[in-house]
């Protein structure tokens, strides 16, 4: 008898995943098992007895129920995310050839890949679930109960990425039919995070259960998560920790929250198939193509402060080539979106060190998906460079100067931001801070360049894009502490900023020697 | 006697651990000005690696070569504004239009501005691409996107056009336009042409002379009568095969035979 499609697809997911290692590949599963144990009875339990008083009396409080169906929500939310991000962000042109041309309905595919992705976020999930299981031994709950945790747990976790893998398919079949819509999924894989972090910070700031606590809000809260199956597994899990040993304690929901979320589960899964079988479609649809306008008034004084030459046709057609993309603006964006929640919800902007620690990385972030393009489009792009005279050098000029124009100004609104939570900040403070992190950008996109091109990322997903881009957010974070911890406030000034320049222009030469060796 | 456009002497690129891979080896060649010459040989024969080397993009191991009388190692920048290249796996700006990316290549050999626009038009206009010069690259087909390649290759009016396996992916009506328009490179506009490719009747058709490499080497060059003479051959084919030592038809049917044990 011949395999489900969708078994055979998994299988090859799965070998795809663990290509790296076929000893990983055979001894993944028993792996996985072993974790999920090691989790639930020995590294949970030692965990949660570290914080065994704090974590008491928060799951017999008032505010459990609400307090874990925020985590939960969280949680489920994060796992919808995933696959929606991932299938975004991915063109598999080619690999959609294959399933094009094999009788393969798109909802086999579709169903095998999340099968096969599930050994990786099924794991996650497996863990999560284990360390809840654990944290409620503490009040001794027996083991069946803490196979139902898991369960829950689990069923929440897997009916999130379900949804989110069906919302990804239903996105990217309309999203593809043109080249635009391509971009704008690109664009949105990131953005698309933002609510979700906003909703962790405000979860790991206390601002969340502030609200709760507060009976002007509490009650608008505790709907709202009512309305989500995440609250029936909070109710079980705390009920259990009010009736340990009790299966079906007295007075609680449990007896209904367990048919809800198998209930859930099986119609997230029937629901999303019939949506997929109607809605997702691989064949590629028809092709439209964009028509470029006249240069905007931004690209007229680019092309005036480059000089009007040879040269600034370099630097605009760089700049063309980057803002066309969504996707570019949308990481620009989500920097932005990053520091605004991250200046609601977590810093402190009053504390001068914390705001600028936090914008250094920031803009390494910045710098690194601005200027990280430099290698990405392959070596071809490089080679057109290449062979023109004095190409690589006027190819490191264009991208830097490219890369200031949008690094420095983007660097002025995220210190405008961060600073507007600073009530009565002296003019003259403003000045000194934008100026300071203005050539700070510079400096850090010159070092982010050089970086690149010391380690060139072909291709967004490599190991060399994730180390860059870490290498960029570190480095100027480690000199400032540094400086600041050993040099004090004059000679953190005399030292931060002149061995920031040093470190980045001898990084940039040592990659436009690089540049000239890659073939 | 035509000048010499392009001589290597003893070229070799290798790479690998102890430069184990011979990629080219002890490269001799004699390209002569105004002539459509080509470079014919197997996947993996060193066809491009020659290219890339002659055009200054990759350094040789050893040996060296002149390219319109510049040396490919002292001379890099004179021997990059003498020449064009039409890459096999070219790299394309996809998000900018035709004129767009044709004026970026301008910029990028140094056209001046005034010269340029007007190149760009008539570049436009011979390779039919006017009507949609304002249209992103990422929607054109493949065969447009050849054009405009070839079209960025030729727009600092280079004396010697490296053409790397110009036809290979176009379906037969672009390739015929190709055709034409690497005879009229080499006719009226007296351009010195250097394909290299695979595929036998495009060579048979377009050039005057050609050389087969295989493995790195090169082991015959000439027109195309005097390598039939040569090796007792009527067709480029089989003369190729006999040159580079093809595969048995025996060896090819093997596997159907296996199929026949197993079943």
């Amino acid at each position: 008898m011949n395999l489900p499609k969708w078994f055979v697809i998994a299988k090859n997911e799965y070998r795809l995943m663990t290509s790296g290692s076929l000893l990983l590949r055979r001894t993944l599963p028993y792996l996985l098992v072993a974790l999920l144990l090691l989790f639930v009875f020995i590294l949970g339990p030692a965990l949660f007895d570290l914080i065994k008083s704090d974590w008491l009396v928060l799951i017999l409080s008032q505010a459990a129920l609400s307090s874990i169906a925020i985590i939960l929500l969280t949680l489920f939310f994060y796992f919808m995310v995933i696959p929606i991000t991932n299938t975004l962000k991915e063109e598999q042109a080619s690999e959609l050839e294959i399933f094009l041309a094999a009788p393969v309905k798109p909802e086999e595919v579709l169903l095998g890949k999340f099968m096969g992705k599930l050994v990786v976020f099924g794991t996650l999930a497996a863990i999560i679930a284990g360390l809840f299981a654990a944290a409620f031994t503490l009040v001794g709950i027996d083991i069946v109960q803490m196979l139902v945790i898991v369960i829950t747990i689990l069923l929440l976790l897997v009916s999130g990425l379900w949804i989110g893998t069906v919302i990804a398919a239903v996105l990217r079949t309309k999203l593809s039919r043109t080249a635009k819509g391509k971009d704008i999924g690109k664009g949105l894989s990131l953005i698309i995070a933002l609510p979700l972090l906003g909703l962790m910070y405000a979860l790991f700031s206390g601002m969340m259960f502030s609200a709760l606590e507060d009976p002007s809000t509490a009650n608008l809260v505790e709907t709202i998560l009512a309305l989500f199956p995440t609250t029936w597994g909070a109710d079980i899990l705390v009920s259990y920790a009010n009736f340990p040993g009790l299966m079906f304690p007295p007075e609680t929901l449990v007896a209904v929250a367990i048919p809800g979320v198998i209930l859930f589960t099986i119609a997230s899964f029937f629901i999303g198939n019939r949506v997929v079988a109607r809605a997702y479609s691989l064949e590629p649809t028809s092709f439209t193509s964009s028509s470029v306008k006249k240069d905007g008034f931004l690209l007229k004084f680019i092309e005036w402060a480059t000089g009007s030459g040879q040269f600034s046709v370099m630097v605009i057609t760089i700049f063309k080539d980057w803002g066309r993309r969504l996707e570019n603006l949308s990481k620009v964006g989500y920097v932005v979106g990053l520091v605004f929640l991250l200046a609601v919800f977590i810093t402190r902007p009053e504390e001068p060190t914390a705001v600028i620690i936090l914008l250094i990385f920031m803009i390494g972030l910045l710098a690194a998906f601005v200027v990280g393009e430099v290698t990405i489009r392959g070596k071809e792009m490089l080679f057109i460079y290449r062979k023109a005279p004095r190409g690589e050098n006027r190819l490191v000029w264009a991208r830097l100067i490219q890369g200031w124009f949008i690094v420095v100004p983007v660097t002025t609104l995220i210190v405008l931001i961060m600073l507007a939570f600073i009530p009565g900040l002296p003019l003259i403070d403003l000045f000194a801070y934008l100026l300071f992190m203005d050539q700070m950008a510079m400096a850090i996109t010159v070092f982010s360049l050089g970086v690149f091109l010391v380690m060139p990322a072909f291709s967004e997903k490599t190991g060399e894009m994730v180390l860059n881009m870490m290498g960029t957010m570190f480095l100027f974070f480690i000199l400032f502490v540094i400086g600041e911890v050993f040099l004090g406030s004059i000679g953190f000034v005399l030292f931060y900023i002149p061995v920031s320049w040093a470190i980045s222009l001898s990084v940039l030469y040592l990659g436009l020697k690089n540049l000239s060796r890659i073939e | 006697m035509s000048q010499l456009i392009v001589k290597t002497r003893e070229l070799c690129k290798y790479y690998g651990k102890k430069s184990m891979i011979k990629a080219v080896d002890s490269l001799n060649l004699e390209v002569y000005e105004g002539e459509t010459f080509g470079l014919l040989g197997p996947n993996g024969a060193g066809k491009t690696t020659t290219i890339r080397m002659l055009n200054c993009i990759i350094s040789p191991t050893s040996g060296t070569a002149t390219v319109v009388g510049h040396d490919i190692i002292s001379a890099k920048n004179e021997v990059k504004r003498e020449t064009g290249l039409l890459a096999e796996t070219p790299g394309l700006y996809e998000k900018l239009s035709a004129y767009e990316f044709l004026e970026f290549m301008g910029a990028l050999y140094d056209v001046p501005k005034n010269v340029l626009s007007n190149r760009i038009e008539e570049l436009l206009k011979l390779f039919g691409l006017t009507q949609r010069s304002n249209q992103l690259l990422e929607g054109y087909s493949r065969g447009m996107k050849q054009k405009v390649l070839i079209a960025a290759s030729l727009i600092h009016d280079p004396k010697l056009i490296f053409l790397d396996e110009p036809t290979s992916s176009l379906d037969p009506r672009a390739a015929h336009m190709v055709k034409d328009l690497i005879k009229d490179l080499a006719g009226e506009a007296g351009k010195t042409v250097f394909i290299s490719s695979h595929i036998l009747p495009v060579m048979e058709e377009l050039c005057d002379r050609i050389g087969i490499i295989n493995q790195g080497r090169l082991i015959a060059i000439g027109s195309v009568d005097e390598i039939l003479t040569s090796t007792g051959t009527n067709r480029l084919e089989d003369a190729f095969i006999e040159i580079t030592g093809g595969v048995e038809e025996k060896e090819l049917l093997a596997w159907r035979e296996l199929r026949g044990e197993s079943t």
